[in-house]
């Protein structure tokens, strides 16, 4: 796609070309003087910097893998194959019963995407078509905002407000239901698998319905109004048009909430009641892969206990591995070895070649459709402008018989719409709630003291938070421009594989990340420190950052950069003065985006921080749990402050992708 | 279009930057001014110990200022597994390292008594009282899941307590492995006639050998949490945890045959029993006397006797003489016991090895 | 071309929606559709203000004009396009006997009766050639199979498609070429038989030779269906036209209809100053 030549040498022309003028001289010069240096150091510098970002960046990929890999070696070795489907539960002797973990996860991920996609799917409906325009407009902001809600602060509200009231009310009334009751059957502990996959529908849903609704409204109005203007309903439009057209980008949005509800880990725990057995009721506690390896990595020794828990990280890893690519293959095709990105338009996805379906004639009313003065033996009539009077008459009013199902349906959507909502305002209204009586100056000032010793605060959490996320942020944004950079200057095969696993690590587990920043940082320096979680958070910043920083650099038209290539602009110059500004909103919205991400990041910090004062989300996750109310006010506080820095950050990359199409108008 | 664009890069990358190093400020002013004298050390291990140890950390940083003390409460294990990387300072677990797992260290560990605790069966039983009686025998039937309502006649003889509600027995178990899980499994191995065929082992161990039963919480404050918020719960916690959850504890019957609830003075009965103390003869679980407790244990810190740093190895011997002796007082309120006298000296010796 | 009666001149008289005075000349005169002190807004904007104007029945009825003066959006006014666009609708429009606005009147029941071919092509991209014909009928609850057929036969046929693709109904639409996809439009928007067909520059975005072929198409289409084409264009006004109307800015940028009459009339000798001169520039 570039098609500008690499234009160093245009640089190198010599500077005289001024003097060449001649008469005109003087005068002109003083236009054309500030003439180009011979070969500036950065353009010699631009060529090989975005090798090595990209080198960087492989070598991060190249290290989850590898980390993973060698760490399970030992388990897998010992116990190989049969590690995979174990079910025998010994934590003492390496025995981590993988099987049942492995159904436990696809189960609760299962339910959980159940729960979800409907909802999400029906809300995003009643976003893009079915709510009037502003008010549609302020909730998709909203719901956008509320993608960056912790899973933490989730979890906490889960373990907090929704356990007793699923102990309580919610699994014995399931339990009593016919026949769904038999799935919810046995005791109600409060902690169970429906909890779970609640918390991971609730966390994913404002993701899910962000990109499902995005995707529907790419479908160009023309297609709409085509529909319209035959006389489709509204419900028709969605149904027949809008949903079809939009299903890659529909089915890309699921995948993405699969592969994040498959990789979480610490909510999970929290909710799941952490019982390692086949799961008999959804009522009932269950593990999943991530809620193990949160219970049982820091505690299993060196050799081979340690080994077997990263196994089950390994085997998490390919889980989600497999999971994405299902979903990219799904999305049509050849997406993951693509050269070049798709066209994000899902007009340019491939049609579905459907043949003249074979509508099973259904028991519609008889003459409901009528030919004018048609005769009967149709196909003999003539063809074309010649043809005979072949008006076809519909009556009008044809349409009754689909409404009350549109209705209904329509009616589903704006209730999902609810639904999605509904617990994502009662959770930030019930942290805000809760937070409010404790959140004082005091609190934010003064350092994390211990139970019991009056005037203690989250300042060292609030600092160390953004001690890690600035550290992570110079370790990821360079990394990150110079690999999107090299993704943009060098299109063919290597960049094929670098996106595909820009593709693979956006959708590693971060407990994983977190494992990986144990074995590569922790252990060789002896510590755990802020450097280690710092990487482990850059790691899971750099594969969002280069998509992005990609997509931002390639909405830069071609021919600015032709126009400047033209104008003798060096490579380097090119990007420097036409692609990097013209595509500055969109490099700042996307790192934004994924420092909000990492800034909610829990489960990388559990291996690698010196102690869980030193970040928001580790004192959120450690106050939170304890019996006192002492400490969930101070974990309450602590997860509106990480609220509102998180919603800021989301806003502002929001702003930042926003502004300048407002000012283009 | 430029200037708001280029204020939110600034913003993006300003921001951090210039917190951070006013984060470290402070730090890096004292650093500068008594370079040598700032030493920061790393602790992880038992979650039981947390509260003491924060608290005394806490007191001795206001005192030496120049030492930071970093404390991650992760686990028993994790102190082991994490002495043994050389990922920390120094470690603390309930459960000295055993033979096998110092032979897997990198060189000769110091490990002494730095608290002294118990552990506290809790339930939430509305209409129940405080301090029900219960034994071995019982308390397996309850975690092996084959006593599974709280008006079972089982409970009902043991504590002679009739009339406890019709309501279903709930065992909390801890999902991590930890000191507590490992006193309890021990006591109900000594007690019980039926757990150890039912787990297949005589030896107790830190991970919950039957984690199917019930629900598993995480460390000691995800139990406590538990078992206050749901009626019918019962699980076993520190007894600092319980203390200042306000749960209520079961008195339990030890050796002498009388039922104990956990106080800091039964919790101190126990440990004046541990005559021959030391890291291979730690165990006070089950301990004799007619006033003991019989879920009890030290907490123990280890760390490498060899420290290659000597201001490290310095601010470890003044940072513990503190906690073992002076920290002490800081026990009583958090609901621990202070440590008696032979493990203070115990304490003392092995710590003045650590050079 | 026959010269039909135009209802002496539409604009400037707020006249009647009714029988035109002379109209039942012929058997299929008549109004087939009637807009009657229309104005379309955008919020406080106004494009198009109070046009009245009676479209004759089978005939082609075309609204020329500059860019930008209202004639898109007051073709999208008769389907009621404007409902979900922000715009809203003052005055009446009467479909035959409907009243396209009047209380209990349904959107779809007025687009099932009229159909719309846009500037660009717009095959439903997810679905086949035949399923697009169809996509009308099945909008409005036919299901039978043969009906299906039947009817694609006949709309692809008077859209002078049906050699061209019978062999390939199950293709997808975006397959063919840009003329064949707006002929594939035409033939859509037939196919539910309707009673007015609102082509909006259907030939914009079209080569010669597919505007040549759309055009032809016009014109053979009015003898079966009520024609409003919308052009720019005043070559192709006349030639496909029975009627035009011309609407132009006024002085404030609101759209207005100037004058409507017989094609010949119109575009020859324009009674309008207005139309004169904006005639003269273009069509000169």
């Amino acid at each position: 796609m570039v098609a500008v030549p690499q234009a160093e040498g245009a640089l190198a022309r010599p500077a005289k070309a001024a003097l060449s003028l001649g008469t005109w001289g003087d005068h002109l010069q003083v236009l054309v003087a500030p003439a180009p240096r011979p070969a500036g150091r950065r353009t010699r510098v631009y060529g090989p910097a975005t090798w090595l970002g990209a080198a960087a960046f492989a070598s991060a990929v190249a290290g989850v893998a590898v980390s993973i890999a060698t760490g399970s070696a030992e388990a897998f070795a010992r116990y190989s194959p049969s590690f995979a489907w174990s079910s025998s539960y010994s934590p003492g002797t390496a025995h981590y019963a993988t099987g049942i973990l492995v159904v436990g996860t696809v189960v609760t991920t299962a339910l959980a995407l159940l729960l979800a996609a409907p909802v999400g799917l029906g809300a995003s409906i009643a976003l893009s078509e079915l709510v009037p325009g502003k008010l549609a407009a302020a909730a998709s902001a909203i719901i956008e905002l509320l993608a960056a809600v912790p899973s933490i602060v989730v979890g906490l509200w889960a373990l907090l407000v929704l356990s007793p009231l699923f102990a309580r009310d919610v699994e014995p009334f399931l339990g009593s239901l016919p026949l769904v009751g038999r799935a919810f059957g046995g005791p109600a502990y409060g902690p169970s698998i429906l909890l779970a996959a609640v918390v991971l529908a609730v966390m994913t849903l404002p993701t899910l319905v962000a990109l499902a609704r995005s995707a529907l409204a790419a479908v160009p109005r023309e297609d709409r109004e085509g529909a319209m203007a035959l006389g489709a309903t509204r419900w028709q439009v969605v149904r027949r048009v809008v949903l079809p057209a939009a299903r890659p980008g529909v089915k890309a949005a699921v995948t993405l909430a699969l592969g994040r509800v498959l990789g979480e880990a610490i909510a999970v725990a929290m909710v799941i009641g952490n019982s390692p057995v086949w799961p008999r009721s959804l009522s009932g506690p269950g593990a999943t892969l991530g809620s193990a390896i949160v219970n049982q990595f820091a505690e299993a020794q060196p050799g081979l206990q340690r080994s077997a828990v990263i196994g089950l990280a390994a085997v998490l890893f390919l889980l989600t591995v497999a999971v994405n690519v299902a979903g990219q293959s799904l999305r049509g095709g050849r997406r993951l070895w693509a050269s070049r990105p798709r066209a994000s338009r899902p007009r340019a996805s491939r049609p579905r070649a459907s043949r003249p379906r074979a509508s099973r004639p259904r028991a519609g009313r008889p003459g409901a459709y009528q030919r004018g003065a048609c005769s009967p033996s149709l196909p003999s009539a003539g063809a074309g402008e010649g043809g005979a009077d072949l008006a076809l008459v519909a009556p009008p009013g044809l349409g009754t018989r689909r409404r009350p199902r549109g209705q209904l349906a329509q009616g589903g959507c704006t209730l999902a719409l609810v639904a999605c909502g509904a617990p994502l305002v009662a959770l930030v209204a019930y942290t805000v709630g809760r937070a409010a009586p404790a959140l004082s100056l005091g609190l934010l000032v003064h350092p994390v003291a211990p139970f019991g010793v009056p005037g203690g605060g989250i300042s060292t959490a609030v600092v160390g938070s953004a001690r890690l996320l600035g550290l992570a942020l110079l370790l990821a944004v360079p990394v990150g421009l110079l690999a999107s950079l090299f993704l943009y200057e060098h299109p063919g095969r290597l960049a094929a594989v670098l996106r595909c696993s820009a593709d693979v690590l956006a959708g590693v587990p971060s407990i994983v990340v977190g494992i990986f920043a144990f074995e590569a940082v922790v252990r060789p320096l002896h510590r755990p420190s802020d450097l280690a979680a710092s990487a482990a958070l850059a790691v899971l910043m750099v594969p969002v950052m280069v998509r992005a920083n990609e997509e931002a650099v390639r909405s830069v038209p071609v021919e600015l950069q032709e126009a400047a290539a033209a104008l003798g602009a060096s490579r380097w110059q090119v990007v420097r003065r036409v692609v990097l500004p013209g595509s500055l909103p969109g490099l700042v919205a996307g790192n934004l985006l994924a420092l909000a991400r990492a800034a909610g990041e829990t489960a990388p910090l559990l291996f690698t921080l010196a102690a869980p004062s030193y970040a928001m989300t580790m004192l959120i996750y450690t106050l939170g749990t304890q019996p006192f109310p002492a400490a969930q006010h101070q974990a309450w506080a602590t997860a509106l402050v990480l609220l509102v820095v998180v919603l800021l950050l989301s806003a502002l990359a929001r702003a930042a992708a926003w502004y300048p199409t407002r000012r283009a108008q | 279009m430029r200037k708001p664009v280029a204020a939110l890069v600034a913003t993006l990358f300003g921001l951090p930057v210039a917190v951070w190093p006013a984060a470290a400020w402070p730090t890096a002013l004292r650093t500068q001014l008594a370079p040598a004298a700032r030493v920061t050390l790393n602790g992880a291990g038992a979650n039981s110990i947390e509260p003491f140890y924060e608290k005394v950390l806490y007191d001795y940083h206001l005192s030496h200022p120049q030492v930071t003390v970093n404390y991650s409460p992760a686990g028993s294990s994790v102190g082991v597994s994490d002495v043994q990387q050389g990922t920390v300072d120094f470690g603390d677990s309930e459960i000295p390292m055993s033979r096998q797992e110092l032979a897997q260290a990198h060189g000769v560990v110091a490990q002494f008594p730095v608290d002294l605790g118990g552990i506290a069966v809790s339930y939430n039983v509305p209409g129940a009282p405080a301090g029900l009686k219960l034994d071995g025998a019982v308390l397996a039937g309850i975690f092996d899941g084959t006593i599974t309502n709280w008006d079972s006649p089982a409970i009902a003889k043991v504590s002679g307590v009739k009339g406890l509600p019709h309501l279903r027995v709930v065992p909390v178990h801890r999902a991590d492995a930890s000191g507590p899980g490992w006193d309890l499994d021990e006591y109900l191995i000594k007690t019980s006639p039926t757990w150890s065929a039912r787990v297949g082992t005589k030896v107790p161990s830190k991970a919950w050998p039957l984690p199917q039963v019930g629900v598993g919480a995480q460390l000691n404050s995800g139990v406590a949490s538990y078992i206050a918020q749901a009626p019918g719960a019962i699980g076993y916690v520190e007894y600092g945890y319980a203390l200042k959850a306000g749960l209520a504890n079961a008195a339990l019957k030890n050796a002498a045959g009388r039922f104990v609830a956990p106080s800091v003075g039964s919790i101190a009965a126990a440990g004046a029993h541990a005559a021959r103390l030391s890291w291979d003869h730690f165990d006070i679980v089950f301990q004799p006397g007619e006033a003991t407790y019989p879920l009890a244990n030290f907490s123990w810190a280890m760390m490498y006797q060899d420290q290659h740093n000597p201001a490290k190895a310095a601010a470890l011997r003044a940072l513990f003489s503190y906690v073992v002796t002076t920290g002490q007082k800081e026990a009583v309120p958090l609901g621990y016991a202070p440590l008696p006298a032979n493990a203070v000296a115990l304490a003392k010796s092995v710590l003045g090895q650590v050079h | 071309m026959t010269p039909l009666a135009w209802p002496r001149p539409g604009y400037g008289q707020l006249g009647r929606c009714g029988p035109a005075p002379g109209a039942a000349t012929s058997a299929t005169s008549g109004a087939a559709l009637c807009l009657e002190g229309v104005t379309v807004s955008f919020g406080a904007h106004v494009a198009v203000r109070d046009v009245t104007l009676t479209v004759p029945r089978h005939q082609v009825t075309t609204l020329v004009g500059p860019s930008g003066c209202g004639k898109t959006t007051l073709l999208r006014a008769v389907n009621r396009l404007h409902d979900r666009d922000g715009a809203t609708v003052q005055g009446r429009v009467l479909l035959g006997d409907l009243d396209v606005y009047g209380a209990g009147t349904r959107a779809e029941a007025v687009r099932s009766r009229v159909g719309m071919v846009f500037q660009k092509p717009n095959p439903f991209p997810t679905m086949s050639i035949f399923d697009n014909v169809v996509s009308g009928l099945r909008f409005a609850g036919v299901r039978k199979k043969p009906v299906l057929h039947q009817a694609a036969e006949v709309a692809l046929r008077q859209a002078a498609l049906w050699d061209l693709v019978k062999d390939r109904l199950g293709q997808p639409a975006t397959r063919l070429s840009g003329g064949q996809q707006q002929r594939l439009c035409i033939a859509r928007a037939l196919a539910v038989g309707p009673e007015v067909l609102l082509m909006d520059e259907p030939c914009s975005a079209l080569d010669p030779i597919a505007t040549a072929k759309v055009e032809q198409l016009i014109v053979s289409l009015a003898r079966r269906v009520t024609v409003v084409l919308v052009t720019h264009n005043m070559f192709q006004a006349a030639r496909v036209s029975d009627h035009v109307a011309v609407v132009l800015m006024a002085p404030d940028r609101v759209g207005e209809l100037v004058e409507a009459g017989p094609a010949r009339q119109v575009l020859t000798s324009p009674r309008d100053p207005r139309a004169r001169q904006y005639l003269s520039g273009h069509a000169g």
